[in-house]
């Protein structure tokens, strides 16, 4: 070490004066550099006390400057105060404390295998130095409940080495119970008073070495106390917040006084869909996203989501989208079409329209199946069409988790904690998070079986357990907002705090593998506050309103007519340019209005229904191929010609006649002009 | 939330009033001073707040407080903040312009200098300011008052106008409380509230301003009304001769006035007398098409004190053109269907006033005041021949071809059968076809060419239940008391117009006898260009709360429909 390899116990008595000293002379003592003069009128009262206690020494000239023999221990007090610890314990004061007192060497040690290869290596380092697994050995050690060491047979030729070696276990021993002692006292202690602290534990001739141990192994920290300018030894702050919180308490119920349920990346993909069936969305040649102008007209197709969710997520209009395009083309609903730069676009296919002609349940279902995690103790089953295999890609994470055994065991868990979510209330969403990453790690002991478990680009042997919580944490998030949310498995409730709440739905268990089966119907009360059943009002006019709001109504309204609005009020027009955009993309009449039926709570007025009825029943598809014609120059030559050929051809008009199989074209041309007439073109 | 409200104030500025709430009328009540009723359908209102309508709140003296807290009372939801700063920032806009009185002539006043200096620089008003006079203050030719005030309007800076009316020349006006012949007489309650906010006690918020009243629900008895608050000589604008007649029955009939306060001016005869009744005809006929209008000096003919325009949603541009400069005068609008297909309705609010009363059909059919509706779209098809000549007609000629649907007259025959003990109205666009059809059905057919007095003949024994049926063109579409026509079957109209088919529901919703029900048909040729304007000519009769019903009659083939061999189409559809 740079400026620690001094007698600390000598330390802890100079400390001890140190304490005495007045605190400007502390801070005027740290400001100067060993070999600086001092000038004493600046240190006032405390002038003696520094030139008693050998602090400082005045020359024959009579400068005065440091005392020779506290020079290294003044070089040490200097170190300690570049790096408050205690005051701003981040990654980069760490960085700077390592640089600054570890030479390259000792920081290889500390970094373990993956110091020497691994271009993060300082990174790791510090994670590691910041984790409580850091100083969880040396506890142990303190506790005498290491792994005992193994003591080879004494050998005259290894006397030396052994000696050396058990004075270094000693010193480990001793450093652990310094360490230990720390951490009873709050995690810091003056280094003054710790002698005394741990005289029980390491008897004084083998302080300063413990001390030097503890410090070299980066337990403890040596630092100045913004406090009092004394110096102190710690542990890493966020080592002992983490050593000595409680232990984690399921969060209890709450009582939100507004919910949100609703399936909107169900709605979404049907709001994608009905765009694209109108007209396929076009892609843009450099990055592959759909043009602004389409994206503009999918927003508005979106259905709100209420303002106080935003406290919890981040559901932009672009992200929804993008989400609503990854699933549909997952289900092969969407596809690619074109070249890049040469009208490439998304097309909605032939499933497109079946999907959208199913019921809101059927769709849902569809989108769940996409993301329910294949756990291998249900009974096996045949792949889903379109569905995925539990080692291709996202699924119950938005994230990859791999290999599949890793994921596998991740959903299981997922799948338990989110299982404890209440059916018929709500707790605190973040604070339920934080309680499960707590009480489980699926991600321990990963390592043991798979060498390149990767939780997205994250290889798990590295992470140290606070990242594991972390990225835990991160991973049921994830599920919450991307999957249980927008897919309906989940309710939120404002909290009267301004916090969300969340609850499960039975469609959430089914999403998780907990049921094998859900009941859609349920989802759309409880939108509604207070579990009131949805006021929908089709108008004379063709208007719909929402009295109350209905994300099921939105979305099942969405797919035939244009949106005016949102949540509550005028939300619909029922135009018949909608309804023809619906029936492209193969919504059937009856069921639209069956739909409708359903969720007006007033019978829908005969001029609409008749309408509606009229405009869908007008639709027609047509298929359209390209013709081979031939254009005579009169009815003659075009009487001629079919006698010529036969059925090869069909006329169309007096002097047009069309080539039934284009393919045929070089035998209808020879046998053309063996009758004189001669195709060209 | 509260669900017992009715109210769902939405951040485009428009309110959904829910009809079936508990707190329906009080809502209504409340919004009516200060947003303006947009539609009425069958269960959920809608109003709007605008500038103008804030505007029109604060000259009636509501601060933007009261505005918000009446919004917030009645809401079911929270109101979106940004709408009750909307209503704030435009009621701070109100007062801070004000037209004052200067002797003789006017004076703008501005409360600021930079204000001031913002409206001489706008490119509309500029040229209506006279001159400057002092930092914040400009002088205003009275002529230029209307134009100014609508300038303004449009630039988001209104005047609050308190240069007052001229009183006109007096003229007791008292309502009778029998008529002549001995039936009891006496305003309706909405038509006593509509003359009540008009008038406002006289003061300067009230005095002009338009009454939208649905037809039959007795809007000339309203402009009486008016006019017996105001005691004053009236100049009453109308539509036609036969209006104008019916104007004068009324006030002879109603009111202490006599034959000799009372004129009529047209083109056979130009009495200018104490109440005048003008039409809008003569009043913009000119000799050629650049000559000066030779009629528009009736405005100055008297020192007026009330200008009654019936019909307003019809008031033709050069009146609108007079009207901008008669602000000094009382003016009020009378209208149904306050829609005009050239936009201008915010003209009208401007120049004549704000929207004094608005009452929606459905209420009044309601309270028995108008009769019940049944509204019912009949579907022909045309014969394959026809549907020929539509396939292969040119764009702007499908429309005539699809009117004249000869199978229409098996349907009209068959309506005719289904009341034959009703008053019924054949109204049509083309003229050729209404011939044709009273030719068929042997019933007289009236149009533009038809001279006044057989006219009034015609309409004299429909009334007296001489003629059942009546076949007429758009002549009849406005101002024409029928009180006893009970069905009406429109064969034909004017494109996609909703003005036309609310006025031609208006002929027969006078009040009926017994079930007081009537009955209204549109005859349209199905899947054809006629079919899309039904739809869109409907639209403002949906938006008051009537529900069409849509049958098909029976397949008309080419033959049949000419020979009319088949039963009544309707007999069949039922």
């Amino acid at each position: 070490m740079h400026h620690f390899e001094i007698d600390w116990f000598e330390f802890a008595g100079r400390a001890a004066v140190w304490r005495h000293l007045a605190r400007q002379t502390r801070a005027t003592l740290l400001g100067n550099a060993p070999s600086e003069a001092i000038r004493l009128d600046s240190v006032g009262p405390d002038r003696e006390l520094l030139l008693a206690e050998s602090f400082v020494a005045v020359s024959g000239t009579g400068r005065a400057a440091l005392h020779p023999l506290h020079r290294p221990h003044a070089r040490a007090l200097r170190a300690m105060s570049r790096h408050d610890i205690l005051g701003h314990p981040t990654r980069h004061t760490l960085a700077d404390y390592m640089r600054d007192q570890y030479t390259a060497a000792e920081r290889q040690r500390l970094g373990g295998e993956h110091a020497y290869y691994r271009p993060e290596a300082e990174h790791l380092l510090l994670q590691r130095l910041m984790s409580a697994e850091w100083v969880r050995d040396a506890l142990l050690l303190a506790a005498d409940r290491a792994a005992p060491t193994r003591t080879p047979p004494a050998r005259p030729d290894r006397m030396l080495v052994l000696e050396l070696e058990t004075a270094q276990r000693r010193s480990r021993v001793d450093a652990a119970r310094i360490v230990a002692a720390v951490l009873e006292q709050g995690g810091h202690a003056s280094i003054d008073e710790l002698p005394a602290l741990v005289a029980e534990l390491v008897p004084a001739v083998r302080f300063s070495a413990a001390l030097g141990a503890a410090l070299s192994e980066a337990w403890l920290f040596a630092t100045i106390s913004p406090a009092d300018r004394m110096p102190v030894v710690t542990l890493w702050p966020g080592i002992v917040a983490r050593l000595q919180r409680r232990a984690s308490t399921a969060p209890a119920p709450v009582e939100p006084v507004e919910h949100y349920c609703s399936a909107f990346l169900a709605d979404d993909t049907a709001a994608v869909l009905v765009e694209a069936a109108a007209e396929p969305l076009r892609l843009r040649g450099n990055d592959f996203a759909i043009y602004a102008r389409a994206t503009k007209r999918l927003e508005a197709a979106l259905a709100p989501t209420p303002p106080w969710t935003a406290k919890l997520t981040n559901w932009s209009a672009e992200v929804r989208i993008d989400q609503a395009i990854h699933f549909a083309s997952r289900l092969s609903l969407l596809q690619t079409r074109g070249e890049a730069g040469r009208d490439l676009r998304l097309e909605a296919t032939a499933a497109a329209r079946a999907w959208l002609a199913g019921t809101p349940a059927g769709r849902l279902r569809t989108l769940i199946d996409l993301v329910r995690p294949v756990h291998e103790d249900r009974a096996p089953r045949k792949r889903r069409r379109g569905g995925r295999s539990s080692n291709d890609g996202p699924g119950l994470f938005s994230m990859h988790v791999r290999p599949a055994e890793l994921r596998s065991r991740a959903e299981r868990a997922a799948s338990k904690a989110f299982g404890t979510l209440p059916d018929d209330g709500a707790v605190h969403a973040i604070a339920f998070i934080e309680h499960c990453a707590r009480i489980d790690d699926p991600l321990e002991g990963a390592l043991a079986g798979h060498p390149e478990a990767y939780v997205d680009m994250m290889a798990v042997d590295l992470m140290t357990e606070e990242q594991r919580e972390y990225v835990w944490a991160d991973l049921l998030a994830s599920i919450l907002l991307n999957r249980l949310v927008p897919l309906g498995g989940a309710v939120l409730g404002r909290l009267p705090d301004g916090g969300v709440g969340i609850g499960i739905t039975p469609a959430g268990r089914y999403l998780l593998g907990l049921t094998e089966t859900f009941d859609a119907a349920g989802l759309d009360t409880l939108a509604v506050a207070g579990g009131a059943a949805p006021q929908i009002l089709v108008q004379p006019n063709f208007d719909v309103v929402f009295l109350t709001p209905s994300p099921l109504g939105e979305a099942e309204i969405g797919r035939f007519a244009e949106r005016t609005g949102t949540n509550v009020g005028t939300l619909f027009r029922i135009t018949r340019d909608a309804v023809h955009n619906a029936a492209g993309a193969g919504l059937d009449g009856a069921a639209a209005l069956a739909s409708l039926r359903s969720l007006s709570s007033q019978p829908i007025p005969q001029n609409v229904e008749r309408e509606v009825a009229g405009w869908f029943n007008a639709c027609r598809r047509v298929t359209a191929a390209p013709a081979l014609l031939l254009r005579c120059p009169d009815e003659e030559t075009a009487a001629r010609a079919l006698a010529a050929a036969g059925r090869a051809l069909t006329r169309i008009a007096p002097t047009i006649l069309e080539v039934r199989d284009p393919r045929k074209r070089s035998d209808l041309v020879r046998r053309l002009r063996r009758q004189g007439i001669f195709v060209d073109g | 939330m509260n669900p017992d409200n009715p109210l769902i104030v939405q951040s485009d500025h428009t309110i959904l009033v829910e009809v079936a709430s508990p707190h329906y009328a009080a809502a209504r009540d409340a919004l009516l001073g200060f947003a303006e009723l947009v539609k009425s359908p069958e269960h959920v209102h809608t109003y709007r707040l605008t500038p103008l309508s804030i505007w029109n709140a604060c000259a009636a003296g509501r601060a933007s407080a009261d505005i918000v807290d009446a919004l917030r009372a009645w809401a079911k939801y929270p109101v979106p903040q940004q709408v009750e700063q909307a209503v704030r920032d435009f009621a701070a806009r109100y007062g801070r312009l004000k037209l004052v009185r200067d002797g003789a002539a006017l004076r703008l006043e501005c409360d600021d200098a930079a204000l001031a200096e913002q409206v001489s620089r706008h490119r509309d008003v500029a040229p209506l300011l006279g001159a400057r006079d002092g930092s914040t203050s400009f002088r205003i030719d009275p002529a230029l008052r209307g134009r100014l005030k609508l300038a303004l309007v449009r630039f988001g800076w209104p005047a609050e106008d308190l240069a007052g009316y001229v009183t006109g020349e007096a003229l007791r006006v008292e309502l009778r409380d029998r008529t002549p012949d001995g039936a009891p007489f006496a305003l309706r309650d909405y038509q006593t509230a509509a003359a009540d906010a008009f008038h406002a006690g006289g003061a300067d918020s009230g005095g002009s301003g338009v009454i939208v009243l649905p037809c039959g629900a007795g809007k000339t008895i309203v402009g009486l009304g008016c006019m017996a608050r105001l005691n004053a000589s009236t100049l009453i604008l109308t539509t036609g001769v036969t209006a104008a007649q019916q104007w004068s029955d009324e006030l002879l009939s109603r009111t202490s006035l006599t034959a000799d306060d009372v004129g009529i001016y047209h083109g056979a005869s130009k009495e200018i007398r104490r109440v005048t009744i003008a039409t809008y005809q003569i009043l913009t006929h000119r000799r050629t098409r650049t000559d000066t209008f030779t009629h528009l000096g009736l405005f100055d003919e008297r020192d007026w004190g009330l200008i009654i325009y019936d019909e307003v949603h019809l008031l033709p541009a050069p009146v609108f053109q007079v009207t901008a400069t008669l602000q000094a005068r009382r003016r009020l609008g009378l209208t149904a269907t306050l829609v005009r297909e050239d936009g201008r309705e915010d003209d009208v609010f401007a120049l004549i006033g704000p929207k004094k009363a608005d009452v929606p059909w459905k209420v009044l059919e309601r309270q028995g005041w108008i009769a019940k509706a049944s509204c019912t779209e009949v579907r022909v098809r045309m014969s394959d021949e026809r549907r020929m000549d539509y396939a292969v007609a040119e764009e702007r000629h499908r429309f005539r071809v699809a009117a004249e649907n000869p199978a229409k007259s098996a349907v009209v025959e068959g309506i005719l059968a289904e009341h034959t003990d009703k008053p019924a109205l054949i109204i049509g666009m083309y003229v050729e076809q209404l011939r044709t059809l009273a030719a068929e059905f042997d019933v007289p057919v009236l149009t533009g060419a038809t001279p006044q007095r057989e006219r009034d003949r015609l309409y004299a024994a429909f009334r007296a239940g001489d003629l059942p049926v009546l076949a007429v063109s758009k002549v009849a579409n406005f101002a024409v008391d029928l009180p006893d026509a009970a069905v009406a079957i429109q064969v034909s109209g004017t494109f996609g117009s909703r003005q036309e088919e609310a006025q031609r529901l208006g002929r027969i919703l006078r009040p009926k006898a017994g079930t007081n029900q009537a009955h209204f048909y549109t005859i349209v040729s199905q899947d054809t260009v006629e079919q899309e304007f039904a739809l869109k000519r409907q639209l403002f009769l949906c938006e008051q709360g009537y529900a069409y019903t849509i049958i098909d009659a029976e397949p008309v083939t080419g033959a049949a429909a000419d020979e009319r061999a088949q039963p009544p189409a309707l007999r069949l559809i039922r």
